[in-house]
């Protein structure tokens, strides 16, 4: 655990409590976080890109994330909001959003019904045919719902689609049902109840909650064949099947997704895209590099995980990514022969995703570098410790600066060392020191308005408090940090389970010891996190 | 075919258009609605409206000079109340209210909820106002709102904690939302067509049911959620009606959240409609309206964001930048004054609000905000004056209760109890 020094009454990301009860009428937050470790039997939504994924196996051209998104409201990033994507599962299935569900989902089902034949052979031979009917929710529902459709499930559907048959006609009434059954919570949920008619207070998912549960946490979309077929064979119970399954899928692009996903929202990398840079200063900073950079350090991140050796030093350290032409010229390096190849950066100059003009660029200012922003993110993201806003009499607006004559840091540094400032930039701008050689839009750069620059901060606080020369100094300190592995795992049991753990959550300490065992592997993470009891065992209360 | 597809497909056309104000004027006279249907259309702005820009020279409270920045009210100044000097202690951050702006209510900022999605302590005033006059309507209020980044809509609309109520950002899905099954269908299309999704309501709601009762009771409250909201979906269809009035859809390029002067307007525009059409009579349009959003007004010439611009003070394009929100409003107001509506037009019942969420300062503003507001609400509000109170004197909520008393909800309080006096005084006739 980060000791937090100096009077900063930065809180540790304990989760919330709720408010007061809510006016009548209105319903009441979902309730205070689970721990991990314990979690009671529950109903688990898909987010936006959960749900297109799934429909995506069915039909490769759906989009559904970007038009469900916004209601959604996932929040602007983890390294804002704290919430990762995963904790829509506790949002609210608020009017608008489901407004919005229901539009969306009938442009899916007038999609998924250009082909009805596609979808059950049977219907090639027509919309109007009961026991065809029939035929195809048993095994629309199979994909789309990642289970067996049970026979009253199937009779309920069919009438519905015989009343919408009522009034209108079979081309009219075919996506009716097809909508319905995208609005069912079979859909937009995946269950953990666990064995039905199980007597024990703790129940194991069944085999086809296990399945959906490991696929959407690694690969972020449904099971595949295999693991549908294990899950019907009732050959998932093992736990060497389920390592096994769990290694297989983060093995391959596609299927490793989720932990991509996991990485990319924990550095923040789509942040980017919500910035803006000085046009003067830089005119071609423009939605697409913005959106190159997002890429690369997705890229990146994934190479590490699923081609390289998945430590996380790795990813903190490496000095070779992935760019285009426009990224290229950022580095300083030749463009590689196709776009978003792999090239080999300065060794003197890179080290890891936190180099990466995704991360320098979200954290900065449109004109200038920001110490405190950078240095915050990795307090938050890294190190798991948060920060208070400035005290309200405090004018947080840096005084003005002749950047002829004084470095950002200098001026930071004396801004920052008096009064209440002092004790949470103390902890902050030390870090953000260390990426002053990084411009605004992430360029390497020695001098600030032709002053020298000097990198060199410390990490103060948890272990031993360490000093650095530079950005290699520093990421080289958080590669070793056991500080910052506690923080990851903790960070991927949020994302997996989607609820915040307490920081002696035992599923956190069983997680952060395999972590830490492995030398930092977010793979083993990943794989210790989906093959720990917690993660296949629900406890009813 | 989505539904706003479909409305195109068949319809009145132009004839329909043609009619459109007489038959308006005839719908609302049949119905008895004249000056009885109050109105409120909230402008939701964030990164600071501040103190110096809202300050008037002011001699009286009814002799006054309006300041450099509220001359877009110049040709409707005798319809303005600057009210201004509130404090709201909830909430705050270095950047405004955030969600508890309008709740004025302790509930938590971003940074502090992490699972929970953010989200005042207590019911935003205009939700509070959709749960009661507006609850027959068939859209109890409506929200739109500008995307900051991604998709983060920043709007403050909520209802209750942890329950944000999100604004729709294209003016294309407003439009959809609203009004897609009800122009340009014949009577007979439209309930054939609602009847096929009535099959298919009572489908999910069947399952929805089923699915539930195998649930222990505390995991059925997830569910009891999705059932409210397919329940007032239902309701909003089941209201579906062909309307008399003919709004103009917005184009379909612009079918998209972010800042742009077009995508403002059609947000501003499809509002309108939807208040006059009588299908809410409660509705938020937030330009950015939450914490300090960094986006650009690029096309006044803003080179660095609004955000930054407060950094820089660079007053001369804040102002630029008020000038185009408080002429969004004035604009709205203008299209009230010149649509008829009983004896008058609807501007005799309806009030046009405007609140920053930053308050009076863009950081640590939250005990300056100041409201703007067009309108008497039928000779309700004694409107033309400048009331800038002490600090500290009131709290904002005092004012949402003067709003709320104005659409015929008799509260005495609203928000945080202990710091609210109930209605701002002086402000009635």
């Amino acid at each position: 655990m980060v000791i937090v020094l100096m009077g900063c009454e930065g809180q540790l990301s304990e989760p919330s409590t709720p408010g007061d009860p809510p006016p009548p009428g209105q319903r009441a937050p979902v309730g205070e976080p689970p721990a991990p470790s314990s979690l009671a039997p529950r109903l688990v939504r898909l987010t936006p890109r959960q749900l297109e994924n799934t429909l995506r196996t069915i039909v490769d051209d759906i989009a559904l994330e970007e038009r469900l998104s916004a209601s959604a409201q996932l929040g602007s990033g983890f390294g804002s909001s704290g919430a990762f994507s995963t904790a829509a599962g506790r949002r609210h299935l608020t009017e608008p959003h489901v407004r919005d569900i229901y539009d969306a989902m009938e442009d899916a089902a007038l999609r998924l019904a250009e082909d009805p034949a596609a979808l059950a052979s049977c219907l090639a031979g027509g919309l109007d045919d009961a026991s065809c009917i029939e035929t195809f929710v048993a095994d629309f529902g199979a994909r789309a719902w990642r289970r067996p459709v049970s026979t009253e499930e199937r009779d309920r559907f069919v009438a519905t689609w015989t009343s919408a048959r009522e009034d209108g006609s079979p081309e009219e009434a075919f996506p009716v049902l097809v909508r319905a059954m995208l609005m069912s919570p079979a859909f937009l949920f995946r269950s953990e109840f666990g064995e039905a008619g199980a007597e024990s207070t703790d129940v194991a998912l069944e085999p086809y909650e296990l399945a959906s549960a490991l696929s959407y946490v690694l690969a972020d979309g449904p099971p595949d064949r295999t693991l549908r077929d294990l899950a019907a064979a009732g050959d998932l119970a093992a736990p060497t099947t389920v390592e096994a399954e769990a290694r297989r899928l983060l093995a391959g692009r596609e299927t490793a997704s989720g932990v991509v996903a996991f990485l990319a929202e924990l550095f923040d990398v789509a942040q980017v895209r919500a910035v803006v840079k000085d046009p003067d200063l830089y005119p071609d900073f423009d939605p697409a590099l913005t959106r190159a950079m997002e890429r690369e350090s997705t890229l990146f991140l994934a190479d590490v995980l699923i081609d390289g050796d998945a430590r996380l030093g790795t990813m903190l350290t490496a000095s070779y990514s992935f760019v285009d032409d426009r990224l290229a010229a950022i580095y300083g390096v030749d463009p590689p022969s196709e776009p978003f190849g792999r090239v080999d950066l300065d060794p003197a100059e890179r080290f890891g995703v936190l180099t990466q003009p995704a991360f320098l660029a979200a954290h900065a200012h449109p004109d200038e570098t920001s110490i405190v922003f950078r240095g915050r993110f990795v307090r938050f993201a890294l190190l798991c410790e948060d920060s208070p806003p400035p005290p309200e009499d405090v004018d947080a607006n840096l005084p003005p600066r002749n950047r002829d004559e004084v470095t950002l840091r200098d001026h930071t540094e004396e801004a920052h060392s008096v009064g209440s400032c002092a004790g949470c930039h103390s902890l902050m701008d030390p870090i953000g020191y260390a990426f002053e050689r990084y411009d605004t839009v992430g360029r390497y750069r020695t001098e600030d308005h032709g002053l020298p620059i000097d990198p060199s901060g410390q990490i103060v606080g948890g272990e031993l408090p360490r000093t650095f020369d530079d950005a290699q100094g520093l990421v080289d300190l958080l590669a070793e940090s056991e500080d910052v592995t506690s923080c990851v795992a903790r960070r991927f049991v949020q994302y997996a389970l989607g609820t915040e753990p307490p920081i002696d959550d035992p599923l956190v300490v069983r997680a952060t010891a395999a972590f830490q065992e492995s030398g930092g592997s977010v793979r083993e993470l990943a794989v210790a996190v989906v093959t720990d009891e917690a993660f296949r065992v629900r406890r009813r209360p | 075919m989505n539904r706003r597809r479909f409305g195109k497909m068949v319809g009145l056309g132009a004839a329909g258009s043609m009619l459109g104000p007489f038959l308006d004027q005839l719908v609302t006279e049949a119905e008895g609605q004249t000056g009885d249907r109050k109105r409120l259309v909230l402008f939701t702005s964030g990164n600071g409206f501040v103190e110096r820009n809202y300050t008037c020279e002011a001699r009286s409270e009814t002799d006054f000079d309006l300041s450099p920045t509220l001359m877009p009210f110049a040709p409707y100044k005798d319809d303005l109340l600057v009210l201004s000097k509130f404090f709201n202690p909830h909430d705050k951050a270095l950047h405004g209210n955030q969600w508890a702006t309008l709740s004025v209510l302790p509930g938590g900022t971003g940074s502090q909820l992490r699972d929970l999605p953010p989200g005042g302590g207590g019911v935003s005033i205009d939700r509070h106002l959709a749960h009661t006059v507006g609850a027959g309507d068939r859209f109890s209020s409506t929200a739109v709102g500008i995307a900051e980044g991604g998709n983060n809509i920043l709007c403050v609309s909520v209802d209750g904690p942890g329950t944000p109520f999100p604004a729709i950002g294209s003016p294309v899905q407003a439009y959809g939302t609203w009004f897609g099954e009800s122009t340009g269908v014949s009577e007979m299309e439209l309930r054939r067509r609602l009847a096929r999704e009535q099959s298919l309501l009572d489908g999910v709601l069947g399952d929805v049911n089923a699915t539930r009762s195998r649930l222990a009771p505390y995991e059925q409250e997830r569910l009891d959620q999705y059932l409210d909201s397919l329940r007032v979906l239902e309701g909003q269809l089941a209201g579906a009606e062909v309307l008399a009035c003919e709004p103009v859809p917005p184009d379909d390029g612009l079918d998209r959240n972010n800042l742009d002067p077009r995508v403002v307007r059609a947000h501003v525009d499809t509002t309108f409609a939807a208040q006059q059409c009588g299908l809410t009579r409660v509705s938020h349009i937030s330009i950015l309206g939450r914490e300090g959003p960094h986006n650009r007004y690029g096309w006044l010439g803003d080179m660095r964001g609004h955000h930054n611009n407060y950094h820089e003070n660079d007053w001369d394009m804040i102002l630029n930048i008020d000038h185009f929100i408080l002429g969004e409003i004035a604009h709205y107001w203008g299209r009230l004054k010149e649509t008829p509506e009983g004896t008058g037009t609807m501007a005799d019942n309806t009030i046009v609000v405007y609140v920053n969420t930053c308050g009076g300062k863009h950081h640590n503003g939250q005990n300056l905000h100041a409201v703007l507001a067009l309108g008497h609400m039928d000779g309700y509000f004694r409107t033309g004056r400048y009331l800038s109170f002490d600090e500290g004197q009131h709290a904002i909520s005092d004012v949402y209760v003067s709003l709320a008393n104005a659409m015929g909800l008799p509260i005495d309080t609203f928000g945080d109890a202990e710091i609210c006096q109930g209605p701002l005084p002086g402000l009635t006739a």
